[in-house]
């Protein structure tokens, strides 16, 4: 038990407990601790095991950066894997539990992988478990790695999505991205800090700076109360800045909620200017035994005693590279913690630490204890001899590692500056600076000078106030000591997370993995959850030495965002869910067609595929409607098809280049089948063209393409041919009512429509337009089902009225409301194409029947190039014929092959495929090499390993001569 | 989230635009006219610079306006944004 | 090359691993080579081996800008799988998938194949009939894939959603039993130190900056490089999205456009998803890796792109797709994206085989497909390089193709990632 409650200190809420579950073992904290600071408060040494050799792991750093402590939280559906026990805030019922870990974190079976570390070395894996094969080893090894458990259930917790804009945006409120917003603001500008911890302070929570008589934290506290009483400064804590995009746009995660209910929340934020004041977290000292429970990082030792009142042990010794660790020792003081020793590496050059007798150019060779530290080698940096001192606690201070990720996810550059043995930011791609410790500040006062400038320069690159001038400052002198050579290289880790050790990286040299991001891939070296906040710097300065390379030839490892792992709900917040996704589109007589037992599906729009009555199969309501249209007359809602208005004097002529056909041809009141091609010469999309007057044409497009082919037309319009006239969507304006059958005519005549309807007036494929009850109407005589038909066009508004209108006026002709799937049995009747159904990239028209170009059009028009080249005359091409098969009950299914030798090869492919109750029969299309010439030919149609026999025929099944069309 | 400055609405999100790749094709006229070399040239060989690429973008979710953009395609830094028909605006001078 | 194996591990873990050898040499390029491939991923690299395996005695060198791996190769989400619907297409990538099976061996070095099998989700009748055209196509093609339905998806993935209030219920599937996942770096390392060891010097970090020809023949000479000018008459382009620079050196044209395709990888978790899946109509697909992430990828950000990053609208489509597929991932974590520079062509059809100018080989149009064709490719591209000829396996997959229309539109079979 070596952590403990000091009895006073801390900013902890110590009247208020909250009880809370580890490993089901009940604790208890203070608001405002977080599981770390609690655990470690109560006891606790040991909070998990490592990854790859389950060697105990404890509390090393602080915020995001720990490695060492990620937990299972909470349970059921809302249990989340891997969050680091420093980044969760204790509340009352706080379900935790060690992962990676089993049967339990004090005796872990795994730790077996930690005898047997020498062998399973870095990439082991690459040079063994091949023979037999590895998938006998693979379920093993995935088992073993991994860490938390994904949820088994869904999520219960929403997410919410936030955008936010803002001249200048702060990340980081510690004393530099303090200052800098504040002079942003009194610049003028309107400025947003994000503080990924829970209150703004950054260092200055545990740290009094070097020259105790600042009181840094006063003068936090008192930025705090003016950025809050700011009118044009917003700060958002509790708010990580994950990614950094083009443009400066950031997003963040807000985790200013319960975690239940709302799990987190996304926000986007698109900055005119932005700075960065992330600070810098303490990286380790590499030594043998470095990751043992009882090591702490000095920032984190001094938090828990001045942030959260914790001692982390008894008797400490302290471990530093010339002036870093005087915080930590001034905390232990306060604090009443026994300091055995102070081991200093540096010389003392350079230093003003010479009155707490510390041992002067010594480090640490070991450290002793498996579950707990109990002790340390230390040995003097050149020569003989060996000090052992026990403690339960090493505080290591090695030098910092400036957090730079949002800065090079933005696009900017580091270079390695010498004298402060750090990377440090050398240019910028984007409107961004850095300023305080991630600019390699190590002092308040450096900070408040580079926070200062740093909010002025935002704000002046926005339009607000003047640029300053750059300040000097000051970075402390360091000379690292990347890793004491006197300790076993096998158990020094520079990634803690990832087991990665000395001796790992050293191999990777020593088998030529000379790239940093080889060695990285190779020993997975920052590739955990912790993504080398850390390990990163660490591992360079490692790589360096045992290479002789500079750092700065090293170079660093790329960063990606999220800079700290985020919920792919709430990555996804914005999207939204389920029904959400993409909205569903109802027709406006939707509640009619309730009524009439209509089930939905999805094209698109949700349409009826058919109407049950009294309990009908698709294929038996299909049937009855189907043969009900072709007996007597049928309804459908029409409405989704797509409807474009050209106008203009250069309406015909444009879409004389939009149709494969002449359109300046038609005449007014008539209307005309269209094909539309790619410049490829494919069919792209089909339906009719109705002239209204000269200069005012309709089309319609197939209602699956109606948003592509009103890009389409913008495209060339805008693009191409800025002719004279306007394009207008009307797609959804419209509702269409669609009578079709023998006596469409009578229910026609029955709406009274305002204009002649008899045959010799109204024939087919032309336009009338008149009123219905007072309602305008367009109606077009055109048919997809071969019978007559027309297509009566209402205001929307009217769409629910006129279904109801129509049916009303049919009753006494037999009318029947019929659905998507009786209509493509009608059309495949007719052998009437689907364009996407029964053709595909390559269709041409000559391919389903259109010989286009045809003679009478000499003018240009989309694609016409492309069906002069010899490929689109090929005798071979995939054409559209129609299979009957030779058992008039078999119906081929849909994606079926056409086949021919032996073995068996694929020569075409049914399209649409229907039991026919007007034939009698089955029919079916089909795109067919050489089909066109194959007609009466015998095939075999192949699916699934079943084979059928059929013979190629013309694929119009139904009144062939067409005389129905015109009657 | 490239920021896109729509000439007609001003400065929007990538997302309410659709790409049309390179600005400036020249649709071979008449296209009977050209080789089948041209013509799968024109259809098949787009200009794919890395560096400064102008290319068009269509306002779908707004004012359904085509127009040209330079932007880098190494960095994706939008240099400039003309409409269509008017030359680049480093042409001008 | 020493033989790597268990037994190797241990003898060398008692002499405290000191003495593994490299896995390849860093030699100085040398002034002149018979053959010079360009790019140092995994089609540069598989070719290097193929043609030190099975054409010797011609010098080969493989330059690669940066370090091997470090472009799509190193970028991908590692799924290998076969089902292309037209007959070149299937043949190519059904072999590639069976080179796959006996790479580790065949390298000596665990590229960790995984047959796990890949499974590409239907949500409508419409989708399930198309699908079923693709199925017929590629088993009359050989391959082995299935059309399933409910019943057999849920015994292969538990996981998925199958509630009938999703947005877009799921219907059925294309099943690749075959098909799976291997790990990329892998790859990349396995065939370069085969290929090393078959004496191909690998020169990282050497740019190309130029392509010298012959005055009187346009035939190509050599290549200018930032370390220095190195000649070769027979030169192998293998560089993805880079690829219209490198012709442009030389001179030509090509019809690919260079695109951003994301990836994603999760934080660690115990093994949840055992298998590849994709869907037809939410733009996702995702696997598990070995250590635990959950993979997972998309569709490309649709404006031409060198950045190697990708925007947030794609991003988050991708994975609230994901979470259509599989609910209880919500609270599974992101810990890294990235992306790679995707060569896409009209037909999203590769282009292997001599271009205009005579010595100079082509190898891309991969798009987002590239990865399972390493070890196929990198076989017919040695074939291309080391004799002139076109094999086989690739003749439909010229550059000719395009002038001549005789496109092979995979666009469908290509998956999602177009």
């Amino acid at each position: 038990m070596a952590g403990y409650r000091l009895e006073k200190g801390g900013l902890v809420g110590r009247n208020e407990t909250v009880n809370f579950t580890f490993n089901g073992r009940p604790y208890v904290g203070f608001k405002g601790d977080t599981l770390a600071s609690a655990l470690v408060a109560n006891g606790v040494s040991v909070f998990g095991r490592s990854f790859k050799y389950h060697r105990s792991r404890g509390l090393f750093s602080r915020g995001a950066a720990d490695p060492n402590t990620l937990m299972q939280i909470g349970i059921g559906a809302q249990t989340s894997p891997n969050i680091p026990a420093t980044q969760v805030p204790v509340t009352d019922g706080l379900v935790a539990n060690s992962i990676n870990a089993w049967p339990s974190v004090e005796f872990d079976i795994g730790e077996i992988n930690d005898v047997f570390k020498r062998v399973l070395i870095a990439g082991f894996y690459y040079k063994s478990l091949m023979w037999p094969k590895w998938g006998l080893f693979e379920p093993i090894i995935r088992r073993a790695a991994g860490m938390g458990k994904a949820p088994k259930e869904p999520d219960s917790a929403s997410y919410e999505i936030g955008n936010l804009q803002c001249d200048v945006l702060v990340i980081g409120a510690g004393l530099a991205g303090l200052h800098a917003a504040q002079a942003a603001a009194g610049a003028g500008a309107d400025v947003i800090i994000m503080e990924s911890d829970t209150v703004a302070g950054g260092t200055s929570l545990w740290s009094i700076g070097a020259n105790a008589n600042e009181d840094v934290r006063e003068q936090v506290k008192r930025l705090v109360n003016e950025v809050h009483s700011s009118p044009n400064i917003r700060m958002l804590c509790s708010t990580t800045v994950v990614s950094y995009h083009d443009d400066n746009y950031l997003v963040a995660i807000d985790r200013n909620c319960d975690a239940i209910a709302v799990g987190e929340r996304l926000i986007h934020a698109r900055a005119g200017s932005v700075v960065v004041a992330q600070g810098a977290v303490e990286r380790p000292f590499i030594f043998e035994n470095n990751d043992r429970p009882g090591v702490i990082a000095a920032d984190a030792f001094s938090e828990l005693i001045r942030r959260y009142g914790v001692a982390f042990g008894k008797k400490i010794v302290i471990f530093t590279n010339g002036g870093r660790a005087d915080d930590a020792i001034a905390a232990a003081r306060e604090a009443g913690i026994e300091i055995v020793a102070i081991v200093d590496s540096s010389d003392g050059a350079g230093s003003d630490a010479g009155n707490d007798n510390r041992l002067m150019g010594h480090v640490i060779k070991r450290a002793m204890g498996r579950k707990r530290v109990r002790g340390v080698e230390v040995v003097p940096t050149d020569g003989q001899g060996s000090i052992k001192l026990a403690c339960d606690t090493v505080v290591v201070a090695a030098g910092a590692s400036a957090q730079l990720q949002l800065f090079t996810q933005s696009g900017g550059k580091l270079s390695y500056d010498e004298d402060s043995a750090s990377f440090l930011p050398v240019s910028s791609m984007q409107n961004v600076r850095v300023c305080g410790a991630s600019n390699g500040t190590n002092t308040p006062t450096s900070a408040v000078s580079d926070g200062r400038w740093a909010g002025l320069d935002a704000a002046a690159s926005v339009g607000f106030g003047d640029k300053p001038s750059v300040p000097d400052l000051t970075r402390a002198l360091e000379k690292p000591l990347w890793f004491v050579h006197q300790s076993s290289s096998k158990t020094s880790f520079v990634d803690m997370q990832g087991d990665v050790t000395v001796s790992d990286l050293a191999l990777a040299l020593r088998e030529n993995f000379r790239s940093i991001e080889h060695i990285k891939r190779y020993t997975t070296l920052g590739m955990g959850v912790e993504q080398g906040k850390i390990s990163g710097l660490a591992a360079i300065g490692v790589i360096s030495e045992l290479s002789g390379k500079s750092p700065g030839d090293v170079g660093t490892l790329k960063h990606r965002p999220p800079y700290s792992p985020v919920s792919l709900g709430a990555l996804s917040a914005g999207q939204k869910g389920g029904a959400l996704l993409a909205p569903i589109k109802k027709l406006p007589a939707h509640k009619w067609h309730e009524k009439q037992g209509a089930v939905f599906e999805d094209h698109g729009w949700m349409r009826p595929t058919y109407y049950s009555m009294s309990g009908e199969t698709m294929h038996g309501a299909a049937a009855r409607e189907a043969v009900a249209v072709r007996k007597n007359v049928g309804l459908f809602d029409g409405t989704p098809l797509g409807k474009f208005e050209i106008k203009g004097p250069d309406a015909a002529k444009f879409l004389n280049y939009i149709y494969a056909g002449r359109m300046d041809t038609l005449k007014v009141g008539r209307i005309r089948y269209g094909l539309m091609l790619n410049e490829n010469g494919s069919l792209f999309d089909d339906g009719v063209v109705v002239c209204l007057s000269k200069d005012h044409f309709l089309i319609n497009a197939s209602s699956g393409h109606a948003d592509a082919v009103y890009d389409w037309l913008e495209a060339w319009h805008q693009l191409e041919w800025p002719l004279d006239l306007v394009i207008q969507d009307c797609t959804a304006e419209w509702a269409v009512a669609t009578v079709a059958g023998p006596k469409a005519r009578e229910v026609l005549a029955a709406l009274n429509p305002g204009f002649d309807v008899s045959a010799e007036s109204f024939p087919h494929m032309s336009y009338r337009a008149g009123h219905i009850s007072g309602v305008p109407a367009r109606v077009q005589r055109v048919s997809f089902s071969g019978e007559i038909c027309y297509e009566i066009n209402v205001s929307a508004d009217y769409g629910e009225w006129i279904m109801h209108h129509v049916q009303e006026a049919g009753k006494l002709f037999g009318l029947v409301p019929y659905g998507i799937e009786a209509l493509e049995i009608l059309r495949a009747e007719k052998g009437y194409i689907h364009v996407g159904t029964d053709t595909d990239s390559n269709t041409q028209p000559k391919d389903i029947g259109f010989p286009y170009p045809s003679k009478t059009k000499e003018s240009d028009f989309i694609g016409r190039r492309s069906l002069m080249r010899p490929a689109s005359h090929s005798p071979n091409r995939q054409q559209l014929v129609g299979i009957a098969t030779a058992d008039p009950d078999t119906v081929l299914e849909v994606g079926a092959h056409i086949v021919t030798g032996n073995p068996a090869q694929s020569i075409g492919f049914i399209t649409s495929s229907y039991m026919s109750p007007n034939l009698g029969c089955s029919i079916a299309l089909a795109l067919m090499n050489g089909g066109k010439a194959a007609t009466g030919a015998s095939v075999d149609v192949w699916s699934l390993g079943k084979t059928v026999s059929g013979t190629v025929c013309d694929p119009v099944f139904f009144d062939k001569e067409r005389g129905l069309l015109n009657g | 989230m490239l920021k896109i400055d729509c000439p007609w609405c001003g400065s929007r999100n990538e997302d309410e635009f659709s790409n049309g790749g390179e600005s400036h094709l020249v649709r071979p006229e008449p296209p009977s006219s050209v080789t089948e070399d041209e013509w799968a040239n024109y259809l098949f060989y787009p200009t794919n610079t890395k560096g400064p690429f102008k290319e068009t973008w269509f306002h779908k979710y707004g004012c359904r306006q085509w127009f040209n953009v330079t932007r880098n395609t190494a960095t994706h830094e939008i240099l400039n944004v003309y409409r269509i028909g008017e030359n680049p605006p480093e042409e001008n001078s | 090359m020493e033989r790597y194996s268990a037994f190797g591990l241990v003898k060398h873990a008692l002499t405290g691993h000191k003495k593994w050898p490299e896995v390849w040499r860093s030699p100085e390029p040398k002034p002149e080579y018979d053959v010079i491939i360009v790019g140092g991923g995994g089609h540069g690299l598989a070719t290097a081996y193929n043609l030190a395996k099975n054409y010797k005695g011609k010098r080969v060198a493989i330059l690669e800008k940066n370090w091997i791996g470090s472009g799509n190769t190193g970028r991908n989400t590692t799924i290998v799988r076969s089902d292309y619907y037209y007959k070149p297409s299937a043949e190519f990538f059904k072999y590639s998938l069976s080179l796959y099976g006996k790479l580790s061996k065949e390298l000596n070095y665990n590229v960790m194949f995984s047959k796990r099998g890949s499974l590409t989700l239907s949500h409508s009748r419409d989708d399930f009939d198309f699908q079923r055209r693709l199925v017929n196509a590629m088993q009359l093609n050989g391959i082995d894939i299935r059309h399933i339905g409910l019943a057999e998806i849920k015994k292969i993935c538990p996981i998925l959603n199958f509630s009938k209030d999703a947005r877009y219920p799921i219907y059925g599937a294309m099943w690749e039993p075959g098909a799976g996942t291997v790990r990329h770096d892998a790859v990349v390392w396995g065939y370069a130190r085969a290929a090393d060891a078959l004496g191909v010097d690998i020169i990282q970090n050497c740019e190309v900056t130029g392509i010298n020809k012959d005055l009187q023949t346009g035939a190509v000479t050599g290549l200018e490089t930032s370390r220095g000018k190195i000649n070769a008459k027979t030169i192998g382009l293998a560089v993805a999205g880079h690829s219209t620079e490198l012709a442009a050196m030389a001179g030509f044209r090509l019809p690919i456009r260079s695109m951003a395709l994301q990836a994603f990888v999760s934080e660690p978790v115990k093994p949840v998803l055992n298998t590849v899946i994709s869907s037809r109509a939410i733009s996702s697909y995702a696997s598990q890796s070995d250590r635990g992430g959950l993979v997972m990828g998309g569709g490309v950000d649709p404006y031409n792109s060198y950045a190697q990053k990708g925007n947030t609208p794609v991003l988050e489509e991708v994975l609230s797709g994901l979470i259509e597929l599989v609910p209880s991932f919500s609270r599974v974590r992101l810990l890294r994206q990235w992306a790679g520079i995707v060569d896409y062509t009209y037909d999203s059809s590769p282009i292997i085989g001599p271009s205009p100018v005579p010595g100079l080989f082509l190898n891309c149009g991969w798009g987002g497909g590239g990865f399972k064709a390493i070890p196929a490719g990198g076989e017919a591209f040695a074939h291309l390089l080391a004799t002139g000829q076109v094999p086989p396996l690739v003749e439909a997959f010229s550059l000719s193709r395009f002038k001549d229309a005789r496109l092979v539109d995979e666009a469908a079979g290509a998956g999602i990632a177009h």
